[in-house]
């Protein structure tokens, strides 16, 4: 992941949570994160679509469950 | 009430912060009818089609016998509010469970009772029920749910495409499996 992807991927999460990139852990997942609940994931859902500019396919929605899957689908 | 399957016999589950336990008939009230004929609470469920009356829901309270059907009510409060549904269905010979959800109450909304709940039931449906697998389904739509989903490890069990009308548009069914091995392993 590089630091331009990985930055990408933490700012939505920021977005989504309110919080400070800082404030992201490079491990963060729906499972571990606090700030990262149901109502969370609907808007890090958007704000993924708003950055592709299209809406996902379910898979693709599916697939996002940490910061990695998040950064993938991103790309 | 039990926590052990006693084939017919009510069943009490206890879930961190709420209890699970066999809804009966004298648990329908006009809140539970009408969270059924609420929009907002219906979006996603069959209910939807049909307006639902004390009668009509109690005579779906009926219908679930403990012994491959089953309906938990989910209280709040130290078991005073009933907040939502768990439905259960068993398909004994193939050891299978299809497992249903419903939060009534919206004030419980974004909070830890779907997936405290479904904890309390997964360990029923492998411990007492003996099942090998559960399954679980969502509008692809409900994005909530998927999270619910994804967040207790539940596997991707198939996408039928466009399969449900929901909220005028077509969208995907989207299948979930948690099987016997994978949960015991996950509470070792």
């Amino acid at each position: 992941m590089t630091e331009i992807e990985l930055s990408a991927a933490k700012e939505v999460l920021a977005k989504a949570f309110d919080l400070s990139q800082l404030d992201i852990p490079e491990d963060a997942a729906l499972d571990n994160f606090e700030p990262w609940d149901s109502l969370g994931h609907v808007q890090v859902l958007f704000l993924v679509e708003a950055f592709l500019e299209r809406e996902l396919e379910t898979e693709e929605a599916i697939s996002i469950v940490d910061l990695k899957t998040l950064q993938e689908a991103l790309q | 009430m039990s926590t052990e399957f006693v084939p017919g016999g009510a069943v009490q589950l206890s879930a961190s912060q709420y209890q699970l336990r066999t809804l009966g008939e004298n648990d329908v009230s006009q809140a539970y009818v009408d969270w059924l004929n609420d929009p907002e609470v219906n979006a996603y469920l069959a209910v939807r089609f049909s307006t639902q009356t004390m009668e009509s829901t109690k005579s779906y309270v009926r219908g679930h016998d403990n012994r491959t059907a089953f309906l938990f009510g989910i209280f709040a409060e130290q078991g005073t509010r009933h907040i939502g549904n768990f439905s259960l269905m068993v398909k004994p010979n193939h050891e299978v469970g299809i497992l249903g959800v419903m939060v009534g109450d919206k004030a419980y909304w974004g909070e830890s009772v779907v997936q405290e709940g479904r904890t309390a039931i997964l360990n029923y449906c492998f411990g007492p029920l003996a099942l090998a697998k559960v399954h679980g389904a969502c509008y692809s739509d409900n994005r909530p749910a998927i999270y619910n989903y994804r967040r207790q490890g539940w596997q991707l069990d198939g996408i039928q495409k466009k399969h449900v009308l929901s909220k005028g548009r077509y969208v995907d069914m989207v299948n979930f499996a948690m099987f016997k091995e994978e949960w015991l392993s996950r509470n070792d």
